[in-house]
């Protein structure tokens, strides 16, 4: 067992957003959280990675919470956010390093699997430049090297699909192959339906801040009773029941 | 239209007075008051020692009277969307601009007259001067003004802003030429100067339709330094500072980094590169640096040095929380006391070269050694008041407000 979600109530501030939500990650295997905008998966996310405090419920990764040993916690945990954040006086090379020093990794290690990514996103030419001058995508492509580049046992991965050129966007996947083969949980959120379909292997639908459906695509079109429908028109089924609720 | 310009100087008011709000109720303020005052204590105490016949004085006074005409700029006031949304109105622009160029004028004008008065004891004392002289001294540089500031609204003229060295020769060459007639002849001829050059600039310069580009560029070079005014005392949103890769100083970062503290190394970086804050201290430092040179009162120097070590570390406090806003620093896996303590350990690196660069200016031309040890025994106690007690302080302020 990864990553546990149990009941969890949490949201920005008195209101709740979310509202007993309960999903699990297991080792090598890519969850998709899957949601309309406003449904509450970056709240989830967020309180995964220690950013928000759940109201009540809980969260525990390899047995670790947040509350008892906030280092060793987070210490297992990288993180791709949906909009790329980057520190304006640091170059891609200090990136690096930083997140080396943060994450007390061994920097020769390290850089080997560094050099490696910024080969695969062709950024291995820009070590000294200044990453927040670069484009949206370049700067998604930082972000990812630096995630990719720990050795933490759950990847969280906000959208990233948005902003990537087709390239980039199969390179991510075939890192994310790599990593679930290395043993390593993923949780990933994301509106594009088909590629989702494709790569994970299980999925959690959220809507209001609510668990709707969770399991395989098998699963979910035997929950939903379409048997030959994509993710995508399950997922539409399931939001246009949720409105017209 | 015709309100557009007042309704925009009543909220640019409103906005100057939300910080300097802000700017009294800030420590900086008072120790603003204690430089201005020592100043002050300075200038009284210099004058009786100048005799009558000094053959800089006068040229002194050319600069003063030259740099004073520099305050003041054009504020218009205008905002990027406007080429946008009043690209219609040609003539409601002109009158537009004309308020705001007497708006303008008022407040240059103010200032031209305090600083003509901080001069003018200096110029009766080396000078002889009739209550005439002073009147003409006066209008000399109100007049000097007025040209400086039509000088600014042509360089905003689709026809003239192309010349912008032109422009920014008259800034200087304008005013210069009436100075140099009042102190050089006689206050009488400095007087016609300024009134026939500014005549004249008023009669070359015609055709003064706006150049929509140069005078935002303008107005928003004026905003900014406003802003960084203001972001002395509190956060100004738009002022970030700009960062600089300065690859020389890839020493003293190293020297700053402790190991392989992540936050050190964010800290020590950004103090670095981060043009606003390596800009204010290193201009604090050599401020101090020149006044603790030049002031040979013993226990005003002493002040004036431990005002500055101060200033300096309560200029570098804001850097602590600069990166809250990236989750980043959140989630790495490190301890909020390895944090402080990494913050204090670059606060007391770089409060150590400033005061030891102030101290060592004390010295000054007197080569005065008694005076530098009294500075570095009590430099080095108010060190480790403000990096230990002081900062600790500070802390436990900042994290009352979260």
């Amino acid at each position: 067992m990864a990553l546990e979600v149990k009941n969890l109530v949490g949201g920005y501030s008195q209101i709740p957003v979310l509202k007993k939500v309960n999903l699990d990650v297991q080792p090598g295997e890519l969850v998709g959280l899957i949601g309309l905008n406003g449904a509450g998966k970056s709240t989830t996310l967020n309180h995964i990675i220690g950013i928000l405090r759940p109201f009540s419920g809980e969260i525990t990764l390899n047995g670790l919470n947040l509350q008892d040993n906030p280092n060793e916690y987070k210490k297992q945990i990288a993180y791709v956010p949906e909009t790329p954040i980057l520190y304006d006086e640091l170059t891609l090379r200090e990136h690096l390093e930083l997140t080396m020093n943060a994450y007390q990794l061994d920097h020769d290690q390290a850089w080997q699997r560094a050099n490696k990514l910024l080969k695969t996103f062709r950024l291995e030419n820009k070590l000294d430049w200044f990453p927040a001058n670069f484009s949206k995508g370049m700067k998604q492509k930082v972000m990812i090297c630096c995630a990719f580049m720990t050795d933490a046992k759950l990847l969280i991965v906000d959208e990233p699909l948005y902003g990537l050129d087709p390239l980039a966007v199969h390179d991510l996947l075939n890192l994310i192959a790599e990593k679930k083969a290395a043993g390593v949980a993923v949780l990933m959120s994301t509106h594009v339906l088909d590629t989702a379909q494709r790569y994970c292997d299980r999925f959690v639908l959220l809507a209001n801040g609510q668990v709707k459906a969770h399991g395989t695509l098998a699963e979910l079109r035997a929950q939903a009773d379409r048997p030959d429908e994509s993710l995508d028109e399950i997922y539409l089924g399931l939001a246009r029941d949720e409105q017209n609720e | 239209m015709n309100n557009l310009f007042a309704t925009r100087r009543q909220r640019h008011f409103m906005m100057l007075l939300k910080y300097w709000r802000l700017v009294f109720n800030d420590h900086f303020v008072i120790a603003l008051f204690f430089l201005f005052g020592a100043l002050d204590y300075v200038y009284g105490q210099w004058l009786p020692t100048l005799g009558p016949h000094l053959w800089w004085s006068r040229w002194l006074l050319v600069i003063w009277f030259v740099a004073i005409a520099q305050f003041g700029r054009l504020a218009t006031l205008l905002k990027r969307p406007d080429p946008v949304f009043l690209l219609p109105q040609v003539t409601a622009m002109e009158a537009y601009l004309k308020k705001a160029f007497f708006y303008s004028l008022l407040l240059g004008e103010l200032i031209t007259i305090a600083g003509t008065f901080v001069a003018l004891p200096f110029a009766m004392t080396t000078e002889k001067l009739s209550t005439v002289d002073i009147v003409f001294i006066f209008l000399t540089a109100m007049v000097s003004k007025d040209d400086w500031l039509f000088t600014a609204r042509k360089s905003i003229s689709m026809r003239w802003a192309r010349f912008q060295w032109r422009t920014r020769a008259e800034y200087w060459v304008n005013p210069a030429l009436a100075a140099l007639a009042t102190w050089l002849v006689t206050p009488t001829v400095g007087l016609i100067v300024a009134i026939v050059v500014d005549l004249a600039m008023r009669l070359v310069y015609r055709d003064l339709m706006v150049d929509w580009r140069a005078a935002i560029k303008m107005e928003e070079d004026r905003m900014y330094s406003v802003y960084r005014f203001f972001n002395l005392f509190t956060d100004v949103p738009s002022v970030q500072g700009n960062v600089k890769r300065r690859k020389w100083a890839t020493g003293l970062i190293k020297w700053l980094t402790v190991g392989k503290h992540p936050w050190s190394y964010i800290y020590a970086r950004g103090f670095v590169r981060n043009t606003e804050i390596s800009g204010i201290v290193s201009r604090l430092t050599v401020l101090g640096m020149v006044l603790t040179f030049l002031i040979p009162v013993h226990w005003l120097n002493t002040v004036m040095a431990l005002l500055f070590i101060y200033l300096i570390a309560t200029q570098l406090m804001p850097l602590f929380d600069q990166y809250d806003g990236n989750v980043f620093t959140h989630l790495y896996p490190v301890t909020k006391n390895e944090r402080v303590a990494d913050f204090q350990y670059l606060l007391a690196r770089v409060t150590l070269i400033e005061s030891g660069l102030i101290v060592i200016a004390s010295i000054g031309l007197r080569v005065d050694w008694g005076q530098f040890l009294t500075n570095l025994v009590l430099a080095g106690i108010e060190l480790a008041f403000l990096t230990h007690f002081y900062f600790k302080l500070r802390m436990k302020k900042l994290s009352e407000e979260y």
